[in-house]
């Protein structure tokens, strides 16, 4: 017999296999690159004011640390990096995306309409875990990433947006120091298709 | 060797998505098609694919040793001199390989031509070794098929044993298996490969090509633990061009496939192949750009190919001067080689490609692919095969 003698096999395929949380599903966000915009979409200032800041606190923990500010432009652009104290670099926040049940929006945004004397609305719903902060790299600049690198929405799509939930439930992580990622993968683009196989 | 339709299984796009096969249509194409099968006698399995495919994989190894020793040939193969000692140090360690893949023109009649040698990251894995097993299983179940029939597929028994002995030579340290994002065929594929590995008794961990760092000495994932061991699904002359390149060779890693496969994934090695075993029966005459000439004018025509070219893009055929094909594609900058035309068989209209598999060093599989083009490309179509008689 020129074939295996059995196929079984725990196949991965198709399951998550690690890549990306357990049960990933779609979420609804809302996005915004400043307090301008999220006010400007209807919502009170003082909410955005509010979740703005709680980005802003995640920002300074979960950030990608550089040692030089030539290392952090390289993977976020030219005069895209902020010095904080200790001496690393980081890139600046470029946005910030607050996580929110898709109904706890739609009522917060029908409240407003209903009660017009209420000219904004307050964010209501559920929160997963506080507004998160939002990237912009030098290679994919048209994307929001967040601190992880992972890819949230299209910098394009401010307001409410869908978003997979691994990319706001995500465990802060803290970074090193003179780490550098993404060396890999850039001679990619250079040919069409999505496969590198042959 | 014929092809013969077949009733296709009625449920077999819902077992497709049950076993994560998703990438079974691609782009709106038909990728896996069962409406119909090859059949091989036993002799043509043997005899036509499965010795030669044994030979051609020593001759392959014998050019790597003569390439890691010649620096001219190492420019030749347009492989970075800040590599070289990179590569000719994991050939000289004999850094152990997994797998690699050929194809072959053959139509049952004469001798297959060996057309390239996939030794780098050849895919069609999950297709070959497990789908295709399925389909004549329970076709042999379903009375459609004989009860004799067989098939050349001894591929996933083959890697689960080779990730067994691969893994005495690194115990403890988890594999790594990596593909680049986005594509749902490369993810599919080390996904398939990692359950073999798994099956095997091997830690394994998972990590896209974008996502590594580098940190200090060495590699990490995004957990930002060290890579020691690692398959990667991307090619090594992509990773001697991007900004990680430098760092190649301060990481201690075990590569799958080992930097040595830079000389076999290159189409260098076809006229290679050609000067060192001339007028070999599975061999085409190829040459270099500067001995075009001797081709250029041949009564079979040539195929004009980049050195490094995946998923048969940028390949161009020529006969009596005119152009019959060609296709689009992102490479040639580094050169082309020349190769003698031999047109793929033909049946119903299709032009087929027998794609032979090596594990470790020996061949265990065939997987067959048509095409309505005389350029089998990443979307040609897949179908199985059985052997009889």
């Amino acid at each position: 017999m020129k074939r295996s003698r059995t196929i079984k096999l725990t196949l991965l395929m198709g399951a998550t296999g690690g890549l990306t949380a357990c049960g990933d599903s779609d979420e609804s966000a809302l996005l915004f690159k400043d307090v301008d915009e999220c006010t400007s979409f209807g919502i009170e200032e003082e909410a955005c004011q509010f979740q703005y800041q709680q980005a802003l606190d995640s920002h300074r923990q979960e950030a990608p640390k550089y040692a030089s500010e030539q290392l952090c432009e390289s993977d976020f652009g030219f005069d895209r990096c902020e010095h904080s104290v200790g001496g690393i670099w980081r890139p600046i926040m470029a946005g910030f995306m607050v996580a929110a049940l898709a109904e706890g929006v739609d009522e917060g945004l029908d409240m407003m309409k209903k009660r017009k004397k209420k000219k904004a609305a307050y964010l209501g719903g559920t929160y997963y875990s506080g507004a998160k902060p939002l990237y912009r790299s030098r290679d994919d600049f048209f994307s929001y990433r967040n601190a992880q690198n992972g890819f949230v929405a299209s910098a394009k799509s401010s307001g409410t947006t869908s978003v997979k939930s691994s990319t706001i439930n995500y465990k802060p992580r803290a970074s090193s120091v003179s780490r550098s990622r993404g060396g890999f993968g850039r001679s990619a683009t250079r040919s069409s298709g999505g496969s590198w196989g042959s | 060797m014929l092809r013969i339709s077949i009733d296709e299984r009625p449920h077999w796009r819902e077992q497709a998505k049950a076993h994560g096969f998703e990438f079974h249509t691609m782009y709106g194409e038909k990728y896996w098609d069962e409406s119909a099968y090859y059949q091989f006698t036993l002799k043509q399995i043997e005899q036509d694919l499965e010795d030669p495919s044994d030979e051609l994989h020593q001759m392959l190894l014998h050019l790597v040793d003569l390439v890691c020793n010649d620096e001219s040939l190492l420019q030749q193969f347009a492989i970075p001199e800040s590599q070289w000692e990179l590569v000719t140090r994991s050939w000289r360690r004999r850094d152990q390989a997994l797998y690699g893949r050929f194809d072959f023109s053959y139509g049952g009649k004469s001798p297959a031509k060996l057309l390239e040698a996939n030794y780098d990251t050849p895919t069609s894995l999950f297709e070959t070794g497990y789908w295709q097993w399925l389909w004549l299983e329970e076709q042999v179940k379903a009375g459609k098929l004989p009860r004799n029939a067989d098939q050349f597929n001894g591929l996933q028994e083959a890697l689960i044993e080779r990730f067994y002995q691969l893994h005495k030579f690194h115990r403890g340290a988890p594999l790594h298996f990596s593909c680049c994002k986005e594509s749902i065929e490369d993810l599919g594929t080390i996904q398939y490969m990692r359950s073999c590995a798994m099956e095997a008794g091997l830690k394994t961990k998972q990590v896209f090509i974008e996502d590594i760092g580098f940190h200090g000495q060495h590699f990490v994932d995004l957990d930002d633990s060290k890579i020691q061991w690692m398959f990667k699904l991307y090619p090594w002359e992509f990773m001697f061009q991007d900004e990680y390149s430098e760092q190649l060779s301060k990481a201690k890693v075990q590569w799958l496939e080992p930097a040595w496969k830079a000389i076999l994934s290159n189409k260098a090695i076809l006229p290679l192949l050609w000067q060192t075993f001339p007028n070999h029966p599975n061999l085409l005459p190829a040459y270099f750009e500067q001995d075009k000439h001797k081709i250029a004018n041949s009564e079979s025509g040539y195929v004009k190919k980049p050195l490094f070219s995946r998923e048969g893009a940028n390949i161009e055929i020529r006969k009596d001067q005119q152009l019959l094909a060609r296709s689009a594609g992102g490479y040639g900058e580094e050169g082309y080689i020349y190769q003698a035309y031999s047109p793929l068989p033909k049946f119903a209209g299709f032009n087929t490609l027998i794609g032979s598999w090596i594990v470790g060093d020996k061949a265990v599989g065939i997987g067959v692919r048509e095409d309505k083009s005389l350029i089998t490309q990443d979307l040609s179509r897949f179908l199985p095969h059985i052997i009889v008689g």
